[in-house]
Parts: C-alpha cells; sequence; structure tokens
C-alpha cells in the first residue's frame, strides 16, 4: 500500500508540473484582478442632451454612427436557435450574413464569430465554462446576470463605463436614463458599469389572459372579468366538449410566476391569477408599515395555490403543469381555451395556432381581483448583459458600444432587408423604451382610425425605433377592418401570411388590455437586482419554492405544509435576504 | 484461484526462470512491456490525470482569473458548507436509493430472464430473444429519454393503457413519488438482457447429464430449478454483487440529465447531477469539486472493498 | 432439453414463451414507436394519437433531412469519430492488455500500473480543468477533441486483460521455444485467439463513441462540427430549468418543434448500431464472460 501512495503521489505531482504551464496560460491578462472593492466608483451615466441628434442611417460620421477607419475585429460568441431554417433557405450562415455584411461594409467593423451554440442550456454551460476557465471572447451576451457578476467579480470584465458615456448614441441614453438607476445597477458591480444592460418593455411584465372569443361567443358567455368568472367560464368549455381541460399551465421547467429577477412571464404562466388574489409571489415588497416582506409567503399565496389546486384536481388546468416539454401543444391544436402570459404571448408567442384554426378567434383581457380591481406586478426591466472582455482594446469596446447603437436604430429597417431573423445580429442585447409597446398601439390605432397620418410623427432618433414601419405594416396587415367601427381587431382581420403578421397581432391584439387600461394597483419590488445575500442563497431558495409550488398545485404535497415552507425559507438564508431588501427600502425614504 | 495454483507449478517446475532468462534481442522482456503499456499510460495521463489538478479547487476559493494556483487557499471550509447544505444530504440520499435500486434490481431481475431463457427449448426463439433483449443497452439516454418522455408522457402508451382498466392517467415524469421508481426500472428495462449474459454463460456450463439425471428421479422443472439451476449460479451472483458495490454511489448522469425536470428535483436529483447544476449553471465551482472529490473517494474505497470482498469469499481477483 | 411433458409443463412453456415474447417486443417498442412518430403527420402527433401504428403516413420528415445539410455533417463527424477513436483506442488497449495480463512476478509495474487504471477510472477533475486541458492541448473545435479527450475506457482493458489471461498457457511457452519475442505473441497468437473478447469491445468502445454528446457540447464551436447525438440532443427542444429566456427564444422554440422529424433523425442515428450489434453479439457470452466466470 506505502508503495502505491506514493506512485500515486508522484504522478500527481507529475500531473500539477505538466499543468502550472497549462494553468498559468489560461490566466494570461488575469494579471490585474477585480480588485476594485471598497472603492465605488463615481460615474454617472452621460444624458442624451449632452450630444448632437443621432445620424440617419446611411451616414457615418457621427460619433454615435461612425465608420472605423481601419476594420475592427470583434471576436463574439453566441446562441442561436437550434431548429430556426431560415438561416440556409436563403444561403445565409451565422458567420458570414447580412447583418454581419452591413457592419462590415458600412462600419468596417469585422464580426468574426468565435463559436456558436443552440440558445438556453448549452449556451450557457459554454459561458459559465469560458467564465470558468478565464477565456471569454472580446464579446457576448447573456441572459444570467450571475454570469456577469461572477465575471465582474473575477476581474475579467472591461469597465465600459466612459465608452459608453462617450459612443452610445441619443437614443440608446434616452432608452437606458429613462429605465433609471435600476437599469445602471442591474448591469453594474460595485458601482463599475461592466455590462451593456438589456432592456425589455414595461408590458412584458404585465400578465393578462387569453381566451377562445369564439368559443364564448358560441356559449353565449360574458367575457370573464374575475377568477370565479374565468373557473366558470373554463367549465363552461368543458362540458361543452370544447377541450379535455380549459386552462393551460407552463411547461417543464418553467415557473408558474415571474420572479424579481424575470422580466417577463413566459408562455403558460398564471401571474394573472396569483395578481387577482392579490398575491405577488417572487417579489419583495415594502408593506404598510414599512416592513419588507415576501411575496411568496402570504395568505393571499396560500389562497391561490389553493385554488390552483382545486384547478388541478377538477381537471381545469393541464394535468402536465409543469411537466410537459412544450405548453403550446396543446393550445396549437385547439384542445384548450385560455392561458396566459404578457403583450407577446400572442402573435409572436403563438404562431401557429391561427395556422391550424383559422377560426380560432384568441383575445386578450386583463383579470380582476373579487373587489373589481385590476392589479399587476411591475416587471423586471429584462435579462440581457453585453460582456465585453477585459483585455479588449479601447477601439472593440467602441465597435461593441456602437453596434448596439446600430441595432437599436436599424433592427427595424433591417428586418425589412432581409429573410433571416434578427436574431443572427450579432451581440443583440435588445433594447427597448419601456413605453414602447402601449405607445405604439395607441399611435397605430390613432393612424387605423384616420385621426393622425403617418406626417404626424417625429421618426428622426426618436426611441420607438419601430415606430415608422409598424405604421407602414398597419396596412399591409389588416385588411378591410373598419377601426372606427369595430372595437377590437380579430384574427379574421388580418393577412397571417405576412412578415409582419405575428408583431401586428402582438401589438393590436394582445397588447390592447395594457395599453390602454389603467390598473388600479402597480406594484413594485424593493428591488430589482441580487443583493448580497441574494447572491448566496437565492439560487437554492428559488430551486425549493418551484418545487414546493409545483407540487402543492398538482397535490403532492398538501397546502397545510405551507407554515414549514415559510420557516424553511426563512432559515436556509431568506431572513438575510429580506434584511437586505428592508435596508434598500428604508436608504430610499 | 487456479491461476495461482499455476503460478505455484510455474515455480517448481522451474519454468518461471527460464520465461525470465527469454530475451528478445539484447533488450529486456520488460523493456517492452514497458513499450506496449506506454501509449496507452500517455494518453491517460494527458486527458485524465493532467485535468485531476482541478481537484485543488475544491480546497481554494477558485478564481479563474487567479488560476488554480494563486487562488485563495480555504482548507476545507467547501467540505463544511458542503455538509451543512440540506440539499448535499438530499442529493445524498437520491444517490443511494437510486443507485441501490438500480443494483439491486439489476442483479435480479437479468438472473430471473436468465433462468426462463435457460428453459426455452426452441433454440431459434431463444437466440431472437436474446438478440433483441440486448438492444436497448446500445442506445444512448439521449434518445431513450426522449423516447421515454413519450411513451409515459399524458397522452403515452402507458396511461393508453392504464386507461383500458380505468386508471386515471397518471403525469409519470412530474411525480416525485414515481420518478425514481421510473429511473430504476428504466435502466432495468436498458440493462437486463445485456446484464443476463453473464447468467446465460453459467447456465450453459451447468452439465446437463445433472438435469438428465434429476428428471429421471421424477423432479419437477420447479424443482431442477431450485435444486439445480439456481445454486450453481450462486458464484456468480455473490461476485457480481460485490463488483456492483463500487458503483453505489452512480446514479447515472446521462439518464438523470436527460429525463429529469424541476417537480422532480425533490426525487430525482443525483450527486452528478447536482454537481453539473452548482458548477456550470450556478457558477460554484469550487463547491461542485469538492462534491465530486468527496464522490471519487467513497468511490474509491467501495472498490477496494469490493476489490477483497471478491478475493477473499470468490476467490476472485477483479483485475 | 428436459422430456418431461406433462401438463404442467406445458403450461409453464407457453407462459415462459409468452412472458419472453412480451419481453423481448418491449425492446423494440420504443424502436418502432420512434418509426411509426417519424412517418405520421405532423397533426397526429402533436395530437399524440400515434401509438402503435403510424398514422397518416408519409415519407416527409426523411425528405426533408435529405436536404438538411448540418444533419449530414454531424453524421460525417460522428462516423470519421467511431472509425479514427475505435483504432486508436483499441490499438492502445491490446498493447496495455498483454502486459498487465501477465503475472506480478513476469511484469513487474503490473500491481501499480493495475491500481493507477482504477484510480483514474474513478477520480477526475471536473469539467471546468478538462475543458482548460483540452484547451491548452489545442483541440477545441477539432475532431481530436472528440477522440482523445475521453481518454482510454479503462473498464474495456481489464475486460481484455481477464481474457488473455484465461488463454493456455501452453501456447505462449510453445511461441517462445520457437524464439518469438513478445510483439510476435501479441499479435500472433493472442489477438487472434482473443476475437470474441476483441469484438465485443471493438462493439462498445465504437457505440461509446457513436453515443457520447457531452464532449460535443464542451469542446466544439461550430456546429459544423457537431457530432450526431450532440446535435439531436440540441434539437430536441428541452426548456431548461434554471434558464431565463429571452421574448423572442420563446417564440422560436414554440414555434418550431416538429416532433416528426425529430423522430426520423433519431431514428436514423439508431440505424448504424442496428446493423452492426446483431453480428457481434453472439461473441457476447464468450467474450464478456469468460474471464468473470471461471475464477
Amino acid at each position: 500500500m506505502g508503495t502505491r501512495k506514493k506512485v500515486l503521489a508522484v504522478l500527481l505531482v507529475a500531473g500539477l508540473l505538466a499543468v502550472s504551464g497549462c494553468g498559468n496560460n489560461g490566466g494570461t491578462g488575469g494579471g490585474g484582478t477585480g480588485d476594485n472593492s471598497g472603492t465605488e466608483s463615481t460615474w454617472k451615466m452621460a444624458t442624451s442632451d449632452q450630444y448632437e441628434a443621432d445620424a440617419e442611417p446611411g451616414e457615418t460620421d457621427d460619433r454615435a454612427f461612425q465608420r472605423f477607419e481601419n476594420p475592427v475585429d470583434v471576436h463574439i460568441g453566441m446562441a442561436v436557435s437550434a431548429t430556426d431554417t431560415s438561416l440556409k433557405e436563403n444561403g445565409e450562415t451565422v458567420e458570414d450574413n447580412y447583418f454581419i455584411r452591413y457592419l462590415r461594409d458600412t462600419f468596417n467593423i469585422n464580426v468574426i464569430v468565435d463559436w456558436y451554440t443552440a440558445d438556453g442550456e448549452s449556451y450557457n454551460q459554454k459561458v459559465s465554462t469560458l467564465i470558468a476557465s478565464n477565456s471569454l471572447p472580446d464579446a457576448l451576451v447573456t441572459s444570467e446576470r450571475n454570469y456577469m457578476l461572477m465575471a465582474a467579480k473575477d476581474g475579467q470584465l472591461a469597465d465600459m463605463g466612459d465608452a459608453f458615456n462617450k459612443y452610445a448614441s441619443r437614443q440608446v441614453l434616452d432608452i437606458v436614463n429613462a429605465a433609471g438607476d435600476v437599469a445602471i445597477d442591474k448591469a453594474s458591480w460595485k458601482g463599475t458599469f461592466y455590462s451593456l444592460p438589456g432592456l425589455d418593455v414595461a408590458a412584458s411584465g404585465t400578465c393578462v389572459y387569453f381566451i377562445r372569443q369564439d368559443w364564448l361567443d358560441e356559449l353565449n358567455l360574458e367575457v370573464p372579468r374575475t377568477v370565479a368568472d374565468l373557473e366558470n367560464a373554463a367549465k363552461a368549455f368543458m362540458e361543452a366538449g370544447k377541450c379535455d381541460y380549459a386552462i393551460e399551465g407552463p411547461a417543464n421547467g418553467i415557473r408558474t410566476y415571474c420572479t424579481f429577477l424575470t422580466s417577463s412571464p413566459g408562455i403558460c404562466m398564471l401571474d394573472a391569477v396569483y395578481q387577482a388574489h392579490n398575491a405577488f409571489p417572487g417579489y419583495f415588497i415594502k408593506g404598510e408599515d414599512g416592513k419588507v416582506y415576501y411575496g411568496s409567503t402570504t395568505p393571499e399565496f396560500k389562497e391561490a395555490l389553493e385554488l390552483l389546486h382545486r384547478w388541478y384536481e377538477e381537471g381545469i388546468l393541464n394535468p402536465e403543469i409543469g411537466v410537459q416539454t412544450d405548453a403550446m401543444k396543446n393550445i396549437n391544436a385547439g384542445k384548450t381555451g385560455i392561458y396566459m402570459c404578457s403583450w407577446w404571448g400572442l402573435g409572436y408567442g403563438n404562431f401557429s395556432a391561427f395556422k391550424n384554426d383559422p377560426t380560432a378567434n384568441w383575445q386578450s383581457y386583463p383579470l380582476y381581483t373579487e373587489d373589481g380591481e385590476w392589479n399587476i406586478h411591475v416587471g423586471n426591466l429584462g435579462n440581457g448583459y453585453t460582456l465585453v472582455n477585459k483585455n479588449a482594446s479601447e477601439e472593440v469596446k467602441k465597435a461593441v458600444i456602437i453596434m448596439n447603437n446600430i441595432h437599436v436604430r436599424d433592427e427595424a429597417m433591417l428586418v425589412n432587408q432581409t429573410k433571416i431573423p434578427v436574431g443572427y445580429f450579432p451581440l443583440r442585447n435588445n433594447m427597448a423604451a419601456a413605453d414602447e409597446s402601449e405607445y405604439t398601439h395607441n399611435v397605430l390605432l390613432s393612424v387605423a382610425r384616420g385621426e393622425t397620418t403617418i406626417d404626424d410623427y417625429e421618426f428622426k432618433g426618436t426611441a420607438y425605433k419601430h415606430l415608422k414601419d409598424d405604421i407602414n405594416a398597419l396596412s399591409t396587415v389588416f385588411n378591410n377592418l373598419d377601426w372606427a367601427k369595430d372595437d377590437y381587431a380579430t384574427i379574421y382581420d388580418m393577412n397571417v401570411e405576412d412578415n409582419n403578421f405575428a408583431r401586428m397581432y402582438s401589438l393590436m391584439i394582445t397588447d390592447r388590455p395594457a395599453a390602454t387600461l389603467k390598473p388600479d394597483h402597480e406594484i413594485s419590488s424593493v428591488s430589482y437586482s441580487v443583493t448580497p445575500a441574494a447572491e448566496k442563497y437565492w439560487s437554492n431558495l428559488i430551486a425549493m419554492e418551484d418545487a414546493f409550488v409545483l407540487q402543492v398545485i398538482t397535490g403532492k404535497k398538501d397546502i397545510s405544509e405551507f407554515d414549514q415552507f415559510i420557516s424553511d425559507w426563512k432559515a436556509q438564508g431568506g431572513d438575510e435576504i429580506l434584511k437586505d431588501m428592508q435596508d434598500i427600502a428604508d436608504g430610499k425614504e | 484461484m487456479r491461476r495461482e495454483k499455476e503460478e505455484i507449478l510455474h515455480q517448481e517446475n522451474g519454468r518461471g526462470s527460464k520465461w525470465d532468462r527469454q530475451k528478445t534481442g539484447k533488450v529486456s522482456l520488460q523493456f517492452h512491456y514497458w513499450l506496449m503499456v506506454i501509449p496507452g499510460f500517455v494518453w491517460i495521463f494527458l486527458f485524465s490525470v493532467v485535468p485531476m489538478v482541478g481537484i485543488i479547487m475544491a480546497f481554494e476559493d477558485f478564481s479563474p482569473s487567479k488560476g488554480w494556483f494563486g487562488s485563495e487557499w480555504v482548507g476545507l471550509e467547501n467540505f463544511e458548507y458542503l455538509w451543512r447544505l440540506s440539499d448535499a444530504r438530499r442529493v445524498l440520499k437520491n444517490t443511494l436509493i437510486i443507485a441501490g435500486g438500480k443494483l439491486i434490481l439489476n442483479l435480479v431481475i437479468p438472473i430471473i430472464f436468465a433462468i426462463l431463457l435457460n428453459e426455452v427449448a426452441n433454440l431459434r426463439f431463444k437466440k431472437t430473444v436474446q438478440t433483441i433483449v440486448y438492444l436497448p443497452h446500445f442506445i444512448s439516454w439521449v434518445i431513450l429519454a426522449n423516447i421515454m418522455s413519450n411513451i409515459f408522457g399524458y397522452q403515452g402508451v402507458v396511461n393508453a393503457v392504464l386507461g383500458l382498466f380505468g386508471t386515471e392517467p397518471v403525469v409519470f415524469m412530474g411525480e416525485p413519488d414515481m420518478f425514481r421508481q421510473l429511473l430504476i426500472g428504466t435502466d432495468v428495462w436498458k440493462e437486463f438482457g445485456y446484464g443476463a449474459v453473464i447468467y446465460l454463460a453459467a447456465l450453459t456450463s451447468i452439465d446437463p447429464n445433472l438435469y438428465e439425471a434429476a428428471s429421471i428421479d421424477g423432479a419437477s422443472r420447479w424443482k431442477l430449478i431450485r435444486y439445480i439451476t439456481l445454486p450453481s449460479l450462486i458464484p456468480t451472483v455473490v461476485l457480481m454483487g460485490t463488483l456492483s458495490l463500487g458503483s453505489i454511489l452512480n446514479g447515472g448522469f446521462d439518464q438523470v440529465f436527460n429525463m429529469y425536470n424541476a417537480s422532480v428535483y425533490s426525487t430525482a436529483d443525483i450527486i452528478d447531477t447536482w454537481v453539473y447544476r452548482i458548477g456550470l449553471v450556478n457558477v460554484q465551482y469550487s463547491l461542485a469539486s469538492c462534491a465530486g472529490l468527496l464522490k471519487s473517494v467513497v468511490s474509491l474505497i467501495l472498490i477496494s472493498i469490493s476489490y477483497f470482498l471478491a478475493h477473499k469469499f470468490a476467490d476472485y481477483r477483479i483485475f | 432439453m428436459i422430456k418431461n411433458k406433462s401438463l404442467g409443463s406445458r403450461i409453464f412453456m407457453v407462459v415462459n414463451g409468452i412472458i419472453l415474447s412480451l419481453l423481448a417486443l418491449s425492446c423494440l417498442y420504443p424502436l418502432w414507436y420512434t418509426f411509426c412518430i417519424s412517418v405520421s403527420s405532423k397533426e397526429a402527433v402533436d395530437a399524440g394519437q400515434v401509438l402503435l401504428f403510424p398514422i397518416g403516413f408519409n415519407f416527409g420528415s426523411y425528405k426533408l433531412i435529405m436536404r438538411d445539410s448540418a444533419f449530414f455533417s454531424s453524421v460525417m463527424v460522428s462516423l470519421k469519430r467511431v472509425v479514427l477513436g475505435t483504432l486508436l483506442s483499441m490499438t492502445c488497449m491490446i498493447l496495455m492488455a498483454y502486459p498487465l495480463s501477465k503475472t506480478k512476478r513476469h511484469f513487474k509495474a503490473r500491481n501499480i500500473c493495475m491500481w493507477i487504471l482504477v484510480f483514474v477510472m474513478l477520480f477526475n477533475g471536473g469539467t471546468i480543468p478538462w475543458y482548460m486541458t483540452v484547451r491548452y492541448y489545442g483541440l477545441i473545435d477539432t475532431i481530436w477533441s472528440l477522440i482523445l479527450s475521453g481518454s482510454l475506457p479503462v473498464f474495456n482493458i481489464f475486460l481484455i486483460v481477464s481474457f488473455f489471461r484465461q488463454l493456455p498457457s501452453d501456447l505462449e511457452e510453445a511461441a517462445i521455444m520457437d524464439g518469438a519475442g513478445p510483439w510476435t505473441i501479441l499479435w500472433r497468437i493472442f489477438v487472434p485467439c482473443s476475437i470474441p473478447v476483441l469484438a465485443t469491445v471493438c462493439l462498445f468502445v465504437s457505440v461509446g463513441y457513436w453515443n457520447e454528446y457531452f464532449q460535443g457540447l464542451l469542446f466544439i464551436n461550430t456546429p459544423a462540427n457537431y457530432p450526431l447525438q450532440t446535435y439531436i440532443k440540441q434539437i430536441v427542444v428541452k426548456i431548461a430549468a434554471d434558464v431565463s429566456y429571452t421574448t423572442e427564444q420563446y417564440q422560436e422554440m414554440t414555434q418550431n418543434s416538429n416532433r416528426a422529424l425529430d423522430a426520423a433523425k433519431v431514428f436514423i442515428s439508431m440505424i448504424p448500431m442496428l446493423m452492426v450489434y446483431p453480428f457481434i453479439q453472439r461473441y457476447f457470452v464468450t467474450g464478456i464472460t469468460l474471464g468473470a466466470v471461471k475464477g
């Protein structure tokens, strides 16, 4: 045994020696580590009035849209859809496509795609591996704040603050500034602006429900307002043999509500039901007494869970909730008549329901509490972080910011020039004005009704970057609809084959409640960022919560264990997060 | 045992020493042997041993930019933290249950199958069945998981069959109470045919005259199995049981990783999937490394135990 | 084998036959089921109607695949990987197994080598160090990362070793008398006498290479270089538990699922294995068990 040990020890030492070169190599450039803790940066974001108006597409002498004198190589990694076939159909590749050529020819930015994977798990695994081995490419976009924090803490990221102030377009500055400190906070670590934040439209956080209006009409039912109404409609659908179960639930891996860290409810999340109970799970909320509490620990939440469990038991809710791999499957097959999501959930979110069944007239409505109030939570701004490697040159940093400017300004234009999805735009990190979808809905409505015309709007440098194209799409997507007479648009009025169909459907039909009705209460989380305690405990806590919620709904755990859940949650780090949140709440006063 | 006896014989006859004198040309035999093992060991060294340097992450607060040798040394702190995590205990429990279940059933089911197959008189039928049941062993879990989720899905064949008996459809993939059984069951299904190979071999080596004699004495089929077939399998069973001891911490990453979902984490999460998630998803590299190391150490101890047990009780040297 | 033809015995035979047939069918069913889905219409598949037979029979999915260059390039990568990898590792394993099948007296380092192999089988540095090592060697995004990074399948070396140990020593001694060296003995005597175990191990190794998907995810940067299983792992859309998706990603994922097409790809990926293993399986019994059973 003695000899054996010795041999192993020798081998290990040999291994250590052999690899010490490798380890060092992996650590090149890591000399200056992220040891900027303690010193809070005094960096402030620039405002748009410091600069001249942005250049129009085609002009390249502007500060924010300049053409580089010498080609700048930007090495990136990117996520692509595993199932998209449009690239191949159009003879393009990920490494060389319309967007990349546009950047190269017009701006002399030479994007080199070092690697790409399918989006989701594979992409995250890749990013995590690269951070762990300190080998990030010049730039990439991640949707996980965890990764941004890890890389920032480890000193792998470039400070983007000064470059951003210098080169961000007015349009971009307007959008980020309008989102306020929250946007900057989430893109920063210890006061240093380490990433460009992705910003979603506010309406994405607002959950509404969608229902088969044609079934309601056929059964002579009123549009449901409250949860009880919805339940009655659901039962009526089932009794009439319209569907096996009436309400669709989220797929495997999707929780039933979005938390303070997620921007938008995913397809079939049930946020609307919780909110109609005045429950705001996943949110840290300041109570009337000034004390911060966690929304998933309230009696209202418990009540909502009990209801969902009853729905599950009675077969109103999909029995495969949380297990099915594809929540859209049964909706598209016409097997269910109600689901929930935010403004993009129809159209963008569900494309083929209409193709399979042209009579499926989906409409979206808010869900009210028993007291007739529409309460919503204010969503997180979005999950997107453009990370730039610490070792990237100033030119590369500049190029990354200019690429972002270009994306924000030209996306709508580019979409109409090529058939490949805009997702292939390198380093695409969506930045939208918070009220873009409501504003656009109302503008489109007034243009459609003839109250205004396209000439009444100023498009140069506006934060509503799609507006012009949206107005133009109005006439190609909708045919023979008398907007003045009808109160709302339906699928019957639309040209489903049009390129802009999905966007128009989402804007004009799904977004109608969020754009035209004012919620009675808008509940915000005390913070939308990860606090130090949350950094430590959140991922374990939310995993426990997810499992508990799903088990209660599907009856594998009894609701009587709710108190146990609360005390577990608190004991396993929840109390410490609450303390952090309380400090934030108190600091704001 | 026989091996050792032979060795003794070798020595007695002096053949061993003759062997030693044998040289190829002028170079010693040892040298040639080394030459033969070296390519393989170089390969193993480069791709298995070298990465093991990373094990030191388990004792560090690993920081990628500082590297393995520059990160802060924290000693056993990661292990202490791991010990305190309720997740870690749950994961250990799941692993033991899942791996234990697979271990036992992968021992028992193939035996039963081998005995049943052995009773078949029609040789062609026997061969066909044998060939077919090997099939699942060769299909990857990436593919099988996809197929399983269809078969055990809400609209899948299993629920359709259960429906015939008036049972309400069950969401198998989402039942924490059933998921472990599902994992064990599908694994046993995948491996039983292949696992039976070894017992079939043992059965073919039984002297047919024994059966002949016993049946002339009027022994029933059950008695033949009970008193001839089973006893002759016992050494093999003991051996296989001991050998599989080392895998008690292997829940089967490929299977679980491709089949599980959040609603069954509570019962399905095993050490390997958990390590994957805390390491690559939650970026707690050191903690992941620490859990992986613990698992390896325990496995090594168990393998050593089974090595000595097999040697002692089955007279068999694993290697 | 047993001449007793009592009624009980006959009933047993029938029941036993039925049980075994059912077991065999259960092993064939997944294959058949995948095939059925791949040739059924998308609507029938989505509606979950396909259980035992194809519905809306058509070869549309296979026609689509014919035009899918990504699928074929991944098949080519996998084939190349299997051939090169199997050749290389079989050579190394056979070479290693021969000295290791000697006793400690004949090859002094034998036991140490064996324990090193056991150690290597159990311990690993984890994903990240593994990735860094392979990157350090400059193998990222090459076929070699898929062939070499998995190291040698140690368990198979043990199989060959125990088979070699069972070969009658007279053979070797006779050769030595004739003046044959260790290399000649290995290639001329051991290898030809060990066809069962070598064929079996060869099958295991090649199936191992064929079925492996994780290395593709980790080491390959361009999906054109993905092996087949990695490609399939990516298309069989699974929404991960801990991933936050953007609005657009949800849209894409939900629009493009085509289970009939996926099933066709899965089915094709199983074909090479189906063609090979029935021919090799007859060696299993002798190949795997000789060493293990007769201690």
